[in-house]
């Protein structure tokens, strides 16, 4: 039976393969546009029909044959027809660099539809009997996160399901080194030696190994590396100091080890708690996909089929052996990630993807910090373009070579973004003709590719993106990393590791101190669509180019608009991120027991709802409470003072921890991650496809609104109330009676983002 | 057998005289522009026409006078209007254009010093303005022409024609240049095969495209050219004392010349005409048809030629509307499809000041194909701007090539002439100006008619063919010859063409121009019997009026709508919505080629002429059916007129008998005549153009070719990598 479809495919490659050349070569005749128009037309006939099946690798791949055939129409006729001739060095400069951000973008079309080809969901084996199971060490690197933040964090690694006398947590403190609490700067000292003296006691009373190296070399890479060399586990499991995880994290994980001995990487998807800038300040965060959701519920798949999902740097267990082989973490890029797994790949290691959120985190809240973890990224990424060429790399399979290729040239996107930001300026002010195309060849290839291509989207990333706004976080960012790619492309060694600072608040809405630039971009952009307008009124021979044109500008300044309400920063006053967990509890309050819902949860305090005989409870006068939790037979309890009445349902009141031991803490990680369904549930029901219509309809409407709000606050139009706010309880850690304070809104809000590390 | 003339020439005489010129001056010694009655027109606010003319060494070194008689339109303002003369690129001088009435001889005298023995040029430009009307419409009402019969050089000099390059004065008689082929005795293949070489390398020599051939046992009258066969055998004892082989001499009437073939058999009658070809007629040939012409541009594949080398030069344009045209004589096997453009690369400047709405047109074929506004109001330079033309615009053979210059200002709109300011230029082009053609898809393919009279397209080339009668008379005969004629310098060279009686035999792969004058043959390979023209592709193709029913309405009803700018916005959109489809349906079938069938001799028509495929398939037949032999001279004659000739395409070319009309039918469907070139780029651009022709195939063998390779990948990318198929 086998060996019978064996042949039959084989029979059939010979028969696929030259029909595929022969349409090949058809794709490339030089066609008329009539031709091109009804061709077009099938095409996407075939198209819409095969996408009504996409469990179907067969319809899938039909899909992506069918959408090629239209983007490989629209790259010959845009290489042979419009472009500008070589005479008109005013219109051929401009043209030949607009042709070729457009070419970058096929070409990255190209790279995807191969990562995207078939995508795998893994099935998680048995973790084994437990005698057998491997040891595991978990690293928390961390730099200048808050010790709240990684006693939560510790607290959680500590509580995850594995035997105990095989799983060993260390915080490994970049801010408490030798070097930190001798530095020159008496300050810097003083406060290194407060965190040294701090974290070693939250750690010692929760039964965490705390290791402050040295010297701050090689930032986060060198760390982990001197993580390596205190520790003996066979799995290492990275965690950034903000990455919580959930009890089932090992046990979703490890057993693939067991199965595979050239596995070197479970990567798992970060999660987050929190909004990001734009999710923030536009009001998206509770109802549209998260940015990363794509990388992560998608992506990552797809890399996972030709075994190149790679490091994310957090949320991955990896194996120690292939660390040692690869002379652990690498340090040479500022991702060291992905790096790392490169070598890896490369040294013929394997590594799997996990499509599950098994932990939860934070992302940057402020714009600034937002740009400084992306700049990062871009640099890091093409840093590895650069320097280690992974279409060159020896070791690679090909199918990896296509990956990693792909995933380190798509930082380049600003590059082609703002080539399309502004060359239709070019046309409407000087009348620069880079483009060189009339209205009926435009629909014909143009228009036909653009449905396509917004068609396959929607199909292949509408659950998680909406439309336009992978365009709009294209433009916000490229407007700031175009400094960096360059700075890179100058001297790829030169940049070094930011620390990207979470868990800001802002206690009033404000511009970002970056808005500047978006201000200009957008005026600049206001003025090309007035006056492309002017022209079109004014002009008897407006030509079918300006119409083509202006239309393309008038979406550059939706885009524009919209991510002015980007740069508008809408304030934060929440600390701590909330995570509704619907738990049973008892509640203890004024001598009588109450049962209620715990409904949400934090590091600062939890909101309860009282099922039954919902007690008086006066804001002005708060009261003391004991929770008592019950899972597996066992009780966990914390005491927590009341706050607030929650507005919405009956009888909901906030209560916040009256202070927080390392017992709380686990009280806390057992509260907010004892299940993973919980995160998985708030991801699934964001994931709703919005189609393209209802998507534009949004997105104008945000650039109207947004871009009201961004000239009401430039023009100091915000009109806020202070909104008085307690403080979090201080960490208390008995043992020693070291106290640490909890954060307070008193704080400034941190606008400079990212520290220099080392 | 001259009887049959007569209908004909009193048809000619009559049409003649529609047009026929006030003859002011006695032109009996003029010797007469070699361009024919056509090129004799200057139109617009300026425009050029180049001349030329045939002096001996004695006559150039007497000098003359050049007489240019002509009328002018009569909205031609006289103040302003004026011609100038350049005679071998030295002005010679000029004068008022103020001749609306009726014709009018100037006369500038020419000194030896500016004239040379052989062929001499001249050089006329023309500047006319509009008396009333600033509109650029009112541009095309303005036009001076030049009366060919009266029109020439006057040589101090008498012509005397007593050899070769004599002949290349002989002067029009009734606007043709006659030349009468003389056969003793009774006509037959073997008197017109040792003809045919000598009237072909006489029709060469004299390099004009006007020349009408008759057949007669005896010469004929009027101003012409006699050639007259001398073959011992029948013994025509009026040229026995002329030498062997070919020799010129006065014919009895004045204007009249005499070329005897003086030979026995075939070989000896070539022979006769390679010596003169390569003897006394070397010089004229190779400043006549082997030159460059003014005004056309001899294409290749990969070539790019200048505005100069097609004779024109740059000058400043101070008027409205500039218009420039000339000729681009694609390769006959040339496949038209959008494989690629013919770039025009212009080199021309504007003036400041000019209204936004100036732009430059490109017309090809009297369609316009591509505009250019010049948007800069400050003026621009261009230099070497790229312009895109179309190739299907194109076709195989002679394309006209416009480029209008539209170029008004404010100032237009008061249109005060008084305030017109000459000095002021708005528009130069530069002769620098060039086409570029692009590599071509080469695919000969037939019926072309456009091929046929561009290029002789399948007949040139160096193969052989056959020319058959199907009777041996005069007609007939005539009409046979005058087309070979025609062909012979479409071909630029002689053919090797063998004549006979009959019909042509399936079987042979030579191909054959038939003349068939009894309407039998017409019914060969006509495939669809009973489809008559299609009226409207008559009405539009026709220059003759149109009469029937159809046009009728379609011109009742344009003249009774309402003006687009009377309607209301609904009705103008439900009207562009109305439209849409139907235009849309013309725009996919690439401007309505409605296919029609080969359509046979029928009633009112005086000659078809047709091209097919030979039965078997092997060869391509040209016919020129008639119902009679003098109707077949005569349509013969209809179609070598050079305004008709150059229109010719299509698959069947029908010339009506009411006003002598000639209507144009598209093939029914195309065969493959020949691909020279099997290079893989050509094959791939023949690809492209023919499956821009059959889209349907295309679309189909895409989806299917990549269907298939589609859902392949589509099982086997799942086994590929991490398994996912299990």
């Amino acid at each position: 039976m086998q060996m019978g479809f064996q042949m039959h495919m084989t029979c059939a490659k010979w028969l696929a393969v030259p029909a595929g050349m022969l349409g090949l070569f058809l794709l490339w005749l030089p066609i008329s546009l009539q031709a091109q128009l009804v061709l077009s037309f099938a095409v996407l006939g075939i198209l819409f029909l095969a996408m009504t099946r996409p469990e179907s690798p067969v319809f899938r791949l039909v899909t992506f044959v069918f959408a090629a055939i239209l983007a490989m129409r629209y790259a010959f006729w845009r290489t042979t027809e419009t472009l500008p001739s070589v005479h008109e060095p005013l219109n051929f400069i401009p043209g030949l660099m607009l042709y070729l951000a457009e070419m970058y973008c096929l070409a990255m079309l190209a790279v995807s539809f191969f990562m995207l080809a078939d995508p795998v969901k893994r099935k998680t084996p048995a973790p084994g009997a437990a005698a057998d199971l491997p040891t595991v060490d978990v690293f928390i690197p961390s730099y200048n996160e808050d010790p709240e933040l990684l006693a939560g964090t510790l607290a959680a690694a500590k509580s995850m399901l594995y035997p105990r006398d095989k799983l060993a947590v260390y915080l490994l403190d970049d801010g408490g080194t030798e070097a930190k609490r001798n530095h020159r700067d008496p300050r810097i000292a003083i406060a290194a030696i407060r965190r040294h003296g701090q974290l070693k006691a939250l750690c010692a009373a929760l039964g965490v190994h705390y290791h402050a190296r040295g010297q701050n070399d090689h930032a986060k890479a060198g760390n982990l590396n001197e993580g390596l060399k205190v520790s003996k586990g066979e799995l290492v499991v990275v965690f950034d100091a903000d990455h919580a995880p959930v009890r089932e994290f090992l046990r979703e994980t490890v057993g693939f080890f067991r199965e595979d001995k050239k596995l070197f990487l479970v990567q798992t998807p970060h999660y987050f708690l929190n909004p990001d800038p734009l999710e923030k300040n536009l009001r998206t965060f509770a109802r549209m996909p998260s940015e990363n959701e794509m990388f992560y519920s998608i992506l990552q798949r797809g890399l996972d089929k030709w075994n190149a999902s790679f490091f994310c740097g957090s949320a991955a267990v990896l194996r120690r052996s292939a660390l040692a082989a690869a002379n652990g973490f690498s340090g040479q890029s500022i991702t060291e990630d992905c790096e790392t797994a490169l070598s890896l790949h490369a040294r013929g290691w394997h590594s799997i993807y996990v499509d599950k959120p098994l932990i939860a985190g934070l992302q940057p809240e402020t714009f600034v910090s937002f740009i400084g973890q992306r700049a990062r990224w871009c640099q890091g990424m093409l840093q590895i373009l650069l320097l280690n060429r992974p279409f060159l790399a020896k070791g690679l399979t090909l199918a990896q070579r296509v990956c990693y290729a792909g995933i380190n040239l798509f930082w380049l996107f600003p590059l082609s973004r703002l080539a399309f930001t502004f060359s239709p300026l070019l046309y409407i002010f000087f009348s620069l003709e880079i483009y060189q195309a009339n209205i009926a060849g435009f629909a014909a290839y143009a228009v036909t590719y653009l449905v396509g291509s917004f068609a396959m989207q929607n199909y292949l990333y509408g659950r998680v993106r909406w439309p336009w706004v992978s365009e709009l976080y294209e433009y916000v960012q490229s407007v700031l990393l175009f400094g960096s790619i360059l700075s890179v492309l100058r001297n790829p060694r030169k940049p070094t590791f930011n620390v990207t600072a979470k868990g800001q608040t802002l206690d009033r809405s404000m511009l970002s101190p970056l808005a500047r630039p978006y201000f200009l971009i957008f005026f600049l952009l206001l003025a090309a669509a007035l006056y492309s307008g002017y022209r079109l009124m004014t002009e008897p021979v407006a030509t079918e180019l300006l119409l083509i044109v202006a239309g393309w500008n008038l979406v550059n300044l939706s885009l524009a608009g919209a991510a002015l309400g980007v740069v508008a920063e809408r304030r934060e006053l929440r600390r701590n991120q909330r995570l509704p967990v619907r738990r049973h509890a008892l509640m203890a309050l004024a001598g009588t027991l109450h049962t209620v819902v715990i409904q949400d949860a934090s590091f600062g305090g939890v909101s309860v709802e009282f099922l039954e005989n919902a007690p008086a409870i006066d804001p002005e006068n708060p009261v003391e409470a004991t929770i008592e939790l019950r899972r597996g037979g066992r009780s966990v309890s914390f005491e927590v003072v009341s706050r607030s009445r929650r507005g919405g349902g009956e009888g909901i009141y906030g209560f916040a921890y009256r202070e927080r031991t390392p017992q709380t803490f686990i009280a806390i990680a057992d509260l907010m991650y004892a299940d993973q369904s919980v995160l998985q549930e708030r991801l699934t029901r964001r994931q709703v496809r919005c189609g393209f219509f209802r998507g534009t309809a949004r997105f104008a409407l945000w650039s109207v609104t947004e871009t009201l709000r961004a000239l009401g606050y430039a023009a100091g139009l915000v009109r806020e109330s202070v909104v008085p706010s307690a403080a979090d309880a201080p960490i208390v850690v008995k043992e020693n009676s070291a106290s640490i304070p909890g954060r307070a809104a008193a704080l400034p809000p941190i606008l400079a983002g990212a520290h220099v590390h080392g | 057998m001259a009887k049959t003339f007569l209908p004909l020439l009193v048809g000619l005489a009559l049409l003649a005289a529609s047009t026929a010129p006030c003859r002011a001056v006695d032109a009996a010694a003029l010797i007469p522009f070699e361009q024919s009655a056509d090129d004799h027109t200057l139109s617009g606010e300026d425009d050029e026409a180049l001349f030329s003319f045939h002096l001996d060494g004695a006559q150039a070194a007497a000098g003359g006078l050049l007489t240019l008689a002509y009328a002018n339109a009569v909205s031609v303002l006289p103040d302003t209007a004026r011609m100038d003369v350049e005679v071998n690129g030295r002005a010679a001088g000029g004068f008022a254009i103020a001749s609306p009435g009726g014709t009018r001889a100037e006369t500038i005298s020419v000194d030896a010093g500016m004239l040379k023995p052989g062929r001499n040029t001249v050089r006329l430009r023309a500047r006319q303005h509009h008396r009333v009307d600033c509109s650029l419409d009112a541009t095309y009402e303005l036009w001076t022409k030049l009366d060919p019969a009266a029109t020439g050089f006057r040589p101090a000099q008498d012509v005397a024609f007593d050899d070769f390059d004599s002949l290349l004065t002989v002067r029009r008689n009734a606007d043709r240049t006659d030349i009468r082929v003389v056969v003793p005795g009774a006509l037959d293949a073997e008197a017109l095969n040792i003809v045919a070489p000598a009237l072909q390398a006489l029709v060469l020599f004299l390099n004009r495209d006007d020349v009408a051939v008759s057949v007669a046992d005896r010469p004929g009258t009027g101003p012409g050219i006699d050639l007259v066969v001398a073959t011992d055998r029948v013994g025509s004892t009026a040229f026995a004392g002329a030498p062997r082989g070919l020799s010129v001499r006065p014919a009895g009437e004045a204007g009249r010349a005499t070329v005897v073939l003086r030979a026995v058999g075939r070989s000896e009658a070539n022979a006769a005409v390679l010596a003169a070809v390569r003897g006394p007629m070397a010089d004229g040939l190779k400043s006549g048809v082997l030159g460059a012409e003014s005004g056309r541009l001899v294409v290749e594949a990969g070539t790019r030629l200048t505005l100069r080398e097609a004779g024109y030069r740059t000058r400043t344009f101070s008027g409205r509307l500039s218009r420039t045209g000339f000729s681009v004589e694609m390769p006959a096997d040339f496949y038209p499809a959008e494989y690629a453009t013919l770039d025009l690369h212009l080199h021309a400047a504007t003036s400041p000041g000019l209204d936004p709405s100036a732009q430059l047109l490109v017309r090809v074929n009297d369609r316009v194909v591509k505009s250019y506004p010049f948007r800069n109001r400050d003026g621009e330079q261009f230099d070497g701007k790229r312009i895109e033309l179309p190739l299907r615009a194109f076709r195989p053979g002679a394309n006209r090539v416009e480029l209008l210059a539209e170029l008004p200002v404010a100032a237009d709109a008061a249109c005060r002439p008084e305030a017109r300011d000459d000095a002021r230029p708005r528009f130069i082009l530069l002769d620098t100006t060039s086409i570029e053609v692009p590599a071509l898809a080469r695919l000969g393919r037939l019926p072309d008619l456009a091929a046929l009279a561009g290029k002789a397209y399948p007949y040139a080339g160096g193969k052989g063919f056959d020319l058959f009668l199907d009777r041996a008379d005069a007609g007939t005969a005539a009409a046979g010859l005058t087309l070979l004629s025609r062909l012979a310098l479409a071909a630029r060279a002689p053919f090797d063409v063998t004549i006979a009686l009959g019909a042509p035999a399936a079987g042979s792969s030579r191909d054959a121009l038939v003349i068939t004058a009894q309407g039998e043959f017409a019914e060969l390979g006509a495939a669809g019997k009973g489809a008559f023209p299609d009226p409207v592709v008559t009405a539009s193709i026709s220059d003759g009026p149109a009469a029937d029913s159809a046009a009728l309405l379609e011109a009742f009803r344009s003249a009774t709508a309402a003006g687009e700018d009377d309607l209301s916005l609904t009705a103008r959109a439900r009207l562009w919505l109305a439209e849409a489809p139907r235009r849309f349906g013309r725009w996919l079938n690439y401007d309505g080629e409605a296919p029609a069938h080969a359509v046979p001799h029928g009633e009112g028509a005086l000659v078809t002429l047709s091209q097919m495929r030979s039965p078997d398939g092997l060869a391509t037949w040209t016919t020129l059916s008639a119902a009679a032999p003098d109707e077949a001279e005569a349509g013969a004659r209809r179609l070598v007129e050079p305004a008709v000739w150059r229109n010719l395409e299509g698959g069947t070319a029908i010339v009506e008998k009411a006003g002598l009309s000639v209507v144009s039918m598209p093939a029914a469907e195309r065969y493959v005549a020949g691909l020279a070139d099997r290079s893989p780029g050509n094959l791939r651009r023949v690809a492209a153009a023919w499956f821009s022709d059959n889209f349907e195939i295309y679309v189909l063998l895409v989806l299917g070719s990549l269907g298939l390779f589609a859902a392949w990948l589509g099982l086997t990318v799942p086994r590929k990598g991490v398994r996912s198929d299990r």
